[in-house]
């Protein structure tokens, strides 16, 4: 995220209370999407 | 500290005895002094450093990063040493990376103030692994599954010697042993183990095998005694030094401070600690009120008072008895513990017998009193001396027939390491009849050994094709009156439990016989199991 | 300029393109799919049409049958591809073979949807490349700083240190069939092992689809238990499931090793019972 600083960042799912915290302190907009139907590893 | 690092985090990685004993004598054998050993002094829980506090690890981190996203971390994680290690930032720089020794000396040495400071540039030196093992390393328990037995074993192997020889030693030596890695590496002595208050390596009974051994054994030159159902110890009080021994040359003096104050005698007493209540032994459930507590307050011992009942003397004064034969010790014993005349230790009274067919009714049916409540006898050869381990021959343990009662195999659940992949912990159940007269399955216990590699096969065969319903890592098993699986259960004693729905609890219960020629309905009911209690 | 919410919104079948009228990785049957790359909970049949890289697609058929999708559509790695006016481009992103991440350009806006991703060296994919965005889309399983994961390639060589110091053991290494395992063989090989690799039947399809495009893995045989006695002192490759599973009692007393994420954090044990490296 240092290297492509974008405008915003949106995060699908997973910890994204912890990726948004970070945001928040990089002073990068961040927005959660709380999407469903994907699995916390690709387990398969 | 890398070497040291490295070795932690492979013994934490693996369930495997052997592999961790090869693991240790690979890095004893690598790595010189004195790293070595001060890695065995904190494998064998012989470090503490007052000087890092776990606030101290805390702060650091927390300076470092921001602290919200430091207590998620802590949260997922569970472990203060391993959350650290993973989120901690290194800067980057030309930090070199600490000898443990280097470590060792500072955290003994260091003011506080300096321990936070080296701290940092520690973390910073350090790989992920590396300041795991430093921080567990500073905090305390290291938890990679290594008893000092263990490390002892390891040593044993690394000088081709017994692992009696290191106990006898292990008390007098000092962090890193030196002069231990010198003697089993052949460059010198074996070191003195006059160390006052040191543990003496215990001698055990093997366990009698009634068809073999009695034809053999002339019952004139045996006496035998209760094998009495507490925890083995060894009290010790020499030159002012008084310690309580585990039977595996663990300190329990902490535990026991009562006991500790009452060993007024000087030499070395080879006893059972147990827990006597107004003159009459209690039961090995109240004794475990007693074990592994981390705190002992006067209502816990006024409670459950411990006391000593004693076996053997295995020193008198500075005189060491182990090479007398065993009625010499016994009636040197004798006249200690009657000049003693403490309530806290007596005497294990010898029980006279003429014959096997004698010996086995009193073993069958034990008089009144705490005899009882004994796990069955020991037969001990009159001229035997105190050796160290198991000899073949000088001593026997004759336990009790278990209690044995057929139940319901109810809920499977799969083991660990090599046995992963099986279903291999089991929870078995018997009949209870409701006011209406409809009888179900209550569980009662759970076993997790007592049947061969190719038993286990088959149960867990019968559990996979009989699954009901999984939950996690457990399924529970098709047990009806007519379709099920019985296991023979044998167990040493039961006792009433609020815990337990069943109102009972079993001690040390293991899988007997599998019995397939049973079916299910035919099992124990509930009121059997109560009527034992009484 | 237009607010990204207009070009890309989250929608329950997934991240939807209003103007270009198509779901990125939808995880219900759509029209019109994007798909960044080959892993099953992205990658779904039964869409209508299918933009995807070439890799990916042979995956999908692979694991689907050639029927997946009604109309298959090829994007090679960096050629912009329209669709009603919305430019998608498929750039590398690093996480297995064909795994892209989808540039979305609109009216002057670029949303980056990445999918999954990785920054580090993997030998089987050309690894991801930072594009620079207006909007970056991404998951965050791995979103807390406990998840640093050493490189790979040290983790191998402590693989290659253990099987040198338990030679009548075997090593069993728990691996997903698609991506992980066949980074691990890789780099393997490039390590030097070139001893035959021993792999579950479940990763033998992909193993040679790797091959057919390109990233050779090297001998590799069946592991099973006519193959070559009880596997001593070889390195065996199946599933994480596998592993705690009958299928494993066939070979000498395992050394169990994971190559996922999470085993780095060993007070969290829930996640494989008994990991032992």
């Amino acid at each position: 995220m240092d290297e492509l600083r974008p405008g915003e960042l949106w995060i699908t799912h997973g910890r994204e209370e912890a990726l948004t915290r970070w945001s928040q302190l990089h002073g990068v907009e961040a927005r959660a999407l709380a999407l469903v139907g994907y699995e916390d590893e690709d387990a398969e | 500290m890398r070497a040291f690092a490295d070795l932690l985090d492979r013994l934490s990685l693996t369930a495997s005895r052997n592999t961790k004993l090869a693991l240790m004598v690979g890095y004893l054998a690598e790595t010189p002094d004195p790293d070595r050993g001060w890695a065995l002094a904190a494998l064998t829980g012989e470090l503490s450093f007052d000087a890092a506090k776990p606030a101290f690890i805390r702060k650091a981190a927390e300076a470092r990063m921001d602290p919200q996203l430091f207590r998620w971390s802590y949260d997922y994680v569970g472990d203060l040493a391993e959350t650290v290690a993973l989120v901690w930032e290194a800067k980057p720089g030309a930090n070199r990376e600490p000898q443990l020794s280097e470590v060792i000396d500072a955290l003994t040495s260091a003011s506080r103030s300096e321990v936070q400071r080296l701290i940092e540039t520690w973390l910073d030196a350090l790989d992920p692994t590396a300041r795991w093992a430093l921080l567990k390393l500073m905090t305390g328990g290291l938890r990679v599954g290594v008893s000092a037995r263990l490390a002892k074993q390891a040593l044993a192997q690394l000088g081709g010697v017994e692992v009696a020889e290191i106990e006898e030693v292990w008390h007098g030596l000092s962090a890193p042993y030196g002069d231990l890695f010198a003697w089993l590496e052949g460059r010198s002595d074996r070191p003195s183990a006059v160390s006052p208050g040191r543990f003496r390596p215990v001698m055990l009974a093997q366990a009698i095998d009634e068809a073999v051994d009695f034809p053999r054994l002339d019952p004139a030159a045996y006496v035998a005694e209760w094998k009495w159902d507490g925890i083995r110890i060894q009290a010790v009080n020499e030159g002012g030094v008084r310690r309580l021994y585990s039977r595996t040359g663990d300190d329990i003096s902490k535990t026991f401070p009562d006991m500790v104050e009452a060993l007024d005698f000087e030499g070395v007493i080879d006893g059972e600690l147990l827990v006597v209540r107004d003159g009459a032994l209690a039961s090995f459930g109240d004794l475990q009120q007693r074990l592994n507590r981390k705190t002992v307050d006067a209502k816990l011992i006024q409670t459950y008072p411990a006391a000593i009942r004693a076996y053997d003397l295995l020193a008198e004064g500075a005189e060491d008895l182990r090479h007398l034969p065993f009625l010499e010790r016994r009636e040197r014993l004798e006249a200690l513990v009657a000049r003693l005349g403490s309530g806290r230790i007596d005497l294990s009274p010898l029980q006279p017998f003429e014959t096997w067919e004698g010996l086995a009714d009193l073993r069958s049916d034990p008089p009144e009193g705490d005899a009882q409540l004994a796990e069955g006898v020991m037969l001990k050869r009159a001229d035997s001396i105190y050796e160290a381990g198991r000899p073949k021959g000088p001593w026997f343990k004759w336990k009790r027939d278990p209690h044995l009662i057929d139940a319901v195999l109810m809920y499977a659940q799969r083991g660990h390491g090599k046995r992963s992949s099986f279903y291999s912990d089991y929870t078995f159940g018997v009949w209870t009849t409701d006011a209406l007269g409809q009888r179900s399955l209550t569980p009662v216990g759970k076993a997790y050994f007592g049947f061969t590699d190719e038993e286990l096969k088959q149960i867990d065969k019968f559990v996979r094709d009989n699954t009901v319903e999984r939950f996690g890592p457990v399924r529970s098993v098709r047990a009806e009156p007519h379709f099920g699986l019985v296991l023979e259960v044998a167990f040493e004693g039961l006792q009433r439990s609020t815990r337990h729905k069943s109102g009972v609890a079993m001690r040390f219960p293991r899988v007997h016989r599998l019995r397939w020629d049973k079916s299910p309905g035919e099992a124990d009911e509930l009121t059997t199991l109560q009527r034992m209690l009484d | 300029m237009i607010r990204p919410e207009a070009l890309l919104r989250p929608t329950p079948a997934g991240l939807y393109c209003p103007p270009g009228d198509f779901y990125i990785d939808p995880v219900r049957p759509v029209d019109r799919a994007v798909i960044t790359h080959g892993h099953a909970d992205h990658a779904r049949a039964g869409h209508g049409t299918v933009l995807a890289t070439p890799q990916t697609l042979a995956i999908m058929a692979e694991r689907y049958g050639a029927d997946f999708t009604g109309v298959e559509q090829a994007g090679a790695y960096g050629e912009a591809v329209v669709r009603d006016g919305v430019e998608v481009t498929l750039v590398p992103a690093g996480h297995v073979l064909g795994s892209a991440q989808a540039v979305v350009r609109w009216q002057g806006l670029t949303c980056v949807v990445s999918g999954d991703y990785k920054r580090r060296r993997d030998p089987t994919c050309p690894g991801f490349e930072p594009v620079p965005c207006d909007v970056f889309i991404t998951e965050a399983t791995f979103g807390l700083p406990v998840f640093r994961h050493p490189p790979a390639e040290q983790e191998i060589a402590r693989l290659l240190r253990s099987v040198a110091q338990f030679p009548d053991r075997t090593h069993l290494v728990g691996a997903y069939a698609l991506g992980k395992a066949q980074r691990v063989i890789a780099l393997l090989r490039e390590a030097g092992w070139d001893r035959p690799i021993f792999v579950h039947g479940a990763l033998e399809r992909l193993n040679r689809l790797y091959e057919a495009h390109g990233v050779a893995l090297g001998p590799l045989a069946p592991a099973t238990s006519t193959t070559k006695g009880d596997f001593a002192s070889e390195i065996v490759i199946a599933p994480p499931s596998a592993l705690q599973d009958r299928w494993s009692r066939r070979f000498a007393d395992p050394v169990t090793a994971f190559a996922s994420g999470w085993m780095r954090v060993r007070a969290r044990p829930a996640r494989g019972a008994a990991s032992c490296r």
